[in-house]
């Protein structure tokens, strides 16, 4: 739910607003989160990041290639000192799977942050909902930040955030697909019982849905695929950045409610050509 | 040898190298200090692009 109002008179684009969220304790002024893969090169990753402005991003957890020419670096090598690394469990079809990557990532030095992706699903990237639950309740007892990565159903969501999860990330429509939000309602439900930050998260396609996504109420999204394919990555972020900030000053300043018929906003009296 | 000296001489130079041995996460401050012995299993990650 959208709290403190910021000064929005005064405020305009590049002032530092303090229109902050945060998730356990840490406070982040970019509601802009960014996923790092499919992007044609580093650079071009790095580049986007720098253009969206992001605070924290999402990194994967792979085997080494022992093959692979030798002191290869790793991702994290390219990005940002200050970004914060959120490891994710993709690639984890059960909830044993995801706990052992985020303890692994852990174990070597990355925060003890993770977003939590169960998925069994090889054709939609559907997360699972029960082995969320489980690894949520593991993770969140062995003291990690958890971001559970769901579909967004408003009772697991409320679930998850009974056991401790410090926000949930419900899917718009499926990973990489670029639909949009076709699960708006139940995000609207989810944001409307939500007391921890809402994370819309995967299918977004363009920065309208952003945009949409932080009108709705949502505190911050994740994208990663509409801007690492755009034909412009670099503008795209900053298309991306400007459009979480629209989305959310739209939602501080109060949205008109919809109405099915019209409502003439010039004055009905006075009219010339009127007895 | 040491997980830190098998780092080594896989050539391993990355910030971030997540070991597990024998099945469990080994913390980075123990890399210098866990011998490994014949027969472990050792498993080598490290963080990658992804969304």
């Amino acid at each position: 739910m959208p709290t403190a109002e910021p000064d929005l008179a005064h405020a305009s684009e590049g002032t530092a607003m303090s229109d902050e969220f945060t998730i356990n304790g840490r406070a982040f002024g970019s509601r802009l989160i960014l996923g790092t893969g499919r992007y044609a090169t580093t650079e071009a990753m790095r580049a986007a990041v720098d253009a969206a402005q992001a605070e924290m991003v999402t990194v994967a957890v792979r085997l080494v290639d022992f093959d692979a020419p030798a002191g290869k670096a790793d991702i994290t090598e390219a990005l940002p000192d200050d970004v914060l690394l959120l490891p994710n469990t993709a690639g984890a079809q059960t909830a044993e799977e995801a706990v052992r990557f985020a303890r692994l990532a852990r174990a070597g030095g990355l925060p003890a942050w993770v977003k939590l992706e169960v998925i069994p699903d090889q054709r939609y990237l559907l997360p699972d909902p029960v082995g969320t639950l489980e690894a949520a309740e593991e993770l969140l007892a062995d003291g990690f930040t958890v971001l559970p990565y769901i579909n967004a159903d408003p009772v697991l969501a409320a679930r998850l955030e009974e056991l401790g999860c410090h926000a949930v990330m419900p899917l718009g429509s499926p990973i990489g697909s670029g639909g949009g939000l076709k699960l708006r309602d139940s995000i609207r439900i989810i944001v409307e019982q939500a007391t921890v930050p809402v994370v819309v998260d995967a299918g977004l396609g363009a920065p309208s849905h952003a945009a949409e996504a932080l009108e709705l109420g949502a505190d911050a999204v994740l994208v990663n695929t509409a801007i690492a394919v755009a034909d412009n990555p670099t503008v795209m972020a900053d298309a991306f950045r400007l459009a979480v900030l629209a989305g959310r000053r739209g939602c501080l300043a109060g949205l008109m409610e919809e109405r099915e018929r019209g409502t003439a906003s010039s004055p009905m009296s006075g009219l010339l050509g009127r007895s | 040898m040491t997980i830190a000296e098998l780092l080594e001489r896989l050539e391993i130079t990355s910030r971030y190298a997540l070991v597990e041995r024998n099945g469990c996460p080994v913390p980075r401050e123990s890399f210098n200090v866990v011998e490994l012995a014949a027969g472990d299993e050792v498993v080598v990650a490290r963080p990658v692009a992804g969304g």
